[in-house]
């Protein structure tokens, strides 16, 4: 009897997970076609760009950084949930993680690669990006960005690919005809020959567990470079030590609430309610409030040290953000990205899956608007009294910011057709499991 | 309408005069506390002389009336009386300079002389009615002393030049332990005396700089003691070589020979002043700080090959004759390689006029 259930869990589990690879909703077409119509759009408005230059963004001398670098921080930022989520779980072996690692991975390259692009964007003369490889020099932080960055990608390809081994060969032997025929051999080369023996499988564990170590640092050190274009600056505000605490910890912040999203919409839309439970936004829920309390507290420490000595450069970016024409946007996140979600995520056991999520939603804005006051009040801050600079995007930097978020999407919607959404093979691990202990359980009895 | 606009108009005057005032109030500290002109508020002579230090170094950003700056607009009767009333502040602000605002200090390029003469004309530009001033009150502090400058002919960019300036009192005696001033007349952006070091008289009177020039042609030395000054002309020639060093942190001891591998054309500037080829450098020698950065690099890069090697053993166990097997893991173990070679070339090589490593 049990042995039967068993069986009848794994043949369900690959059945759903394996049904998005071959089974496509004419909604999926139009939500695809939809999103590469914002990508459409958004390579027009850089084809403008290029033709006239960046006089079409609201970019000039004094703000020099607008929505791209915006779109940088946020998208790198994004990334680590993947990293973080799943590399942090998958060490400590916190058995819950199984469902949710391949898709924070998916999430991971999707918004590195969307990140990474950002910075090429913003240059007038895109072309003039390889100069930084041929005549670059190691003193220059952007330097140490495409370094740390390009890196870390490779490491992120990797970590995502790793684990996806033995479901690429799953999907190879269980598919069969019902797959496409590039589909098919995409699942051949790519499962490397996987038969699930023990000496592969302990190759396999092997260079997960390498790799789960590698990502930490890997991750840190990025988002710790990418604040160092910052704070490696005298500007007022980002002329801070903090900052690349402050910013790996906003990353792995928003990157959290990110990843609540796109599991909550996958889980709707692909029927994985078995597997996503609701534990696992209560988890991550209580993750998110802890790493929310901890940002809003290195926020308070990063106005407070430079509010308390107040500087004359600081003086005008703090009245500028918190009382002038950004204030807006920086009550917008103090209230809404903050503290509401903090209310919400506390109370979350009321209605756990809404409550979480709306909390998720507002963190992504408030940290995208967080984003935004880091960058841009300072660049407003004038280092001459003659050079009072202000910003406002312009059509083409909105449509290029939307295109970015479509192709973030578009990326992580299409993952799901060549890659099973959930770790198959180690949802059955830990079926096994536990199994194996209630047996033993039962047997004690 | 028209009500409106003489409200707007009231209203900036009342802020010009207000925030002016608020900058005018402000005590300025010991040295300056209570100095007086020395001029004549409408001497003449120094009104000349004032305008031509005015046009030199206020005009570019105040505008040639004084109302370039809105918040101190010499033009404006109201600025002419504060000045009057409070002309320390005014002499503080001038030679300390007020760095937030971007007004750059003078006490080094201009005399006291030159500017009490540049803030008697300032206050002309007011046109307010002036009050007798009184007799000048600063007297220099050698008497009728001369000072000479002697300044090689010729030199070239990136190597040291001295300028020598003797300083003697009245009665031709050396004047020890003095400061003597130099400065370069140099054309950069604007006109104007640019600061080049000061140097102390030794017991022959005689004070010694050493300057390295960084910019080719013929500029003006100066020399300063007091009212004493003198001039003379050097010709400077420009060398070609790239000698613009900054450097961000302590400078560490370099533990070794400088190693460098790269074709001779690196040292140079590309056509049209781009950047000169790649080489690679290293300043420290074989045990430069560099190699650490390169050591985790590397040290990421073969982990990341290891990894791929043990999806590449996956791929050849007996049994999993799939054809094209290990293609994927060969091809990502290549790629690796080239982009750790890549990063770890762009941490080492750089174009030589970019090298700034301690």
């Amino acid at each position: 009897m049990r042995s039967r259930a068993i069986e009848s869990f794994q043949d369900r589990l690959e059945r759903v997970s394996l049904a998005p690879l071959i089974h496509t909703q004419k909604t999926y077409y139009l939500f695809v076609f939809l999103l590469l119509a914002t990508v459409a759009w958004g390579l027009y408005a850089y084809a403008i760009q290029l033709r006239y230059g960046l006089v079409t963004t609201g970019l000039g001398d004094q703000v020099m950084y607008g929505v791209y670098i915006v779109n940088f921080v946020f998208f790198i930022g994004i990334s680590y949930a993947g990293a973080l989520v799943s590399a942090i779980l998958r060490l400590t072996n916190a058995g819950w993680r199984s469902p949710i690692t391949r898709i924070s991975e998916i999430i991971a390259v999707g918004g590195l690669t969307d990140g990474a692009l950002q910075p090429i964007i913003d240059l007038g003369h895109p072309e003039r990006a390889w100069h930084i490889i041929a005549y670059g020099r190691f003193q220059s932080p952007l330097l140490w960005d495409i370094i740390a960055i390009t890196t870390y990608l490779v490491g992120s390809l990797l970590y995502l690919y790793l684990p996806l081994i033995p479901d690429l060969a799953l999907a190879r032997d269980r598919l069969g005809q019902s797959a496409s025929g590039f589909k098919r051999k995409i699942f051949t080369v790519f499962a490397v020959g996987w038969q699930d023996t023990p000496d592969q499988r302990k190759r396999l564990n092997r260079a997960i567990g390498i790799m789960a170590i590698m990502i930490i640092p890997l991750a840190v050190s990025v988002h710790t470079v990418v604040a160092f274009i910052f704070s490696m600056t005298l500007r007022p505000g980002w002329n801070s030590t903090i900052y690349g605490v402050y910013f790996v910890i906003g990353a792995v912040f928003s990157g959290t609430a990110v990843l609540l999203i796109v599991i909550a919409i996958f889980r709707k839309v692909y029927h994985f309610e078995e597997y996503i439970k609701e534990k696992h936004f209560r988890n991550l829920g209580y993750m998110l409030l802890a790493l929310l309390l901890l940002y809003l507290y290195l926020t308070f420490t990063e106005y407070l040290t430079g509010g308390y000595k107040m500087e004359e450069g600081e003086e005008q970016l703090l009245t500028l953000v918190m009382l002038g024409k950004n204030a807006p946007w920086f009550w917008f996140f103090v209230i809404a990205g903050m503290i509401v979600p903090a209310f919400l995520l506390i109370f979350s056991k009321l209605k756990t899956i809404p409550m979480v999520l709306i909390a998720a939603v507002l963190v992504v804005l408030g940290m995208w608007v967080k984003r935004y006051i880091i960058i841009v009040p300072t660049l407003e801050v004038p280092l001459m009294p003659f050079e009072f600079g202000s910003y406002s995007p312009t059509w083409v930097e909105i449509s290029i910011g939307l295109a970015t978020l479509a192709g973030f999407s578009v990326m992580v919607t299409l993952a799901a057709k060549f890659m099973p959404l959930v770790s198959v093979w180690e949802l059955k691990e830990e079926a096994e499991k536990e199994t194996h202990h209630k047996e033993e359980a039962e047997g004690q009895r | 309408m028209n009500s409106k606009w003489l409200l707007a108009a009231t209203l900036s005057i009342l802020l010009f005069a207000v925030s002016s005032a608020a900058v005018l109030a402000q005590e300025p500290p010991p040295p300056y506390a209570g100095v007086k002109n020395p001029f004549a508020w409408n001497d003449a002579g120094v009104l000349s002389a004032g305008k031509t230090v005015y046009e030199q170094f206020c005009g570019s950003c105040h505008g040639a009336t004084g109302a370039g700056v809105s918040a101190f607009d010499f033009s404006s009767a109201s600025y002419s009386k504060q000045l009057e009333a409070k002309p320390d502040s005014v002499f503080w602000a001038l030679s300390e300079g007020r760095i937030t605002k971007g007004m750059p200090p003078y006490k080094s390029t201009l005399s006291e002389e030159k500017r009490w003469q540049v803030i008697t004309y300032i206050h002309s530009l007011g046109g307010a009615p002036s009050t007798p001033g009184p007799t000048p009150a600063a007297t220099p502090p050698v008497e009728n002393g001369s000072l000479t400058l002697s300044v090689p002919p010729a030199g070239q960019t990136g190597d040291p030049v001295t300028f020598t300036a003797t300083l003697k009192d009245g009665q031709g005696k050396p004047r020890t332990g003095e400061k003597v001033k130099f400065l370069l007349l140099e054309d950069f952006f604007a006109r104007g005396l640019v600061e080049a070091g000061e140097a102390t008289t030794d017991g022959q009177g005689v004070a010694a700089l050493e300057y390295i020039p960084r910019r080719p042609g013929e500029p003006e030395v100066v020399a300063w003691f007091g009212k004493l000054e003198t001039r003379s002309r050097i010709a400077i020639a420009d060398s070609g070589d790239v000698f613009y060093h900054t450097e961000a942190g302590i400078r560490m001891p370099a533990p070794g020979p400088e190693i460098w591998i790269g074709p001779e054309s690196a040292f140079d500037l590309g056509p049209q002043g781009n950047a000169p080829n790649t080489a690679l450098r290293l300043p420290g020698g074989m045990l430069s700080w560099l190699w650490l950065f390169v050591l985790v690099l590397i040290a990421v890069y073969v982990t990341y090959i290891v990894t791929l090697y043990q999806v590449l053993r996956i791929s050849t166990v007996k049994g999993a004759g799939a054809t094209n097997a290990s293609l994927v893991p060969r091809m990502a173990i290549l790629a690796m390689i080239g982009l750790g070679v890549m990063v770890v070339l762009m941490v080492i090589t750089g174009p030589y006029s970019h090298f700034h490593l301690g």
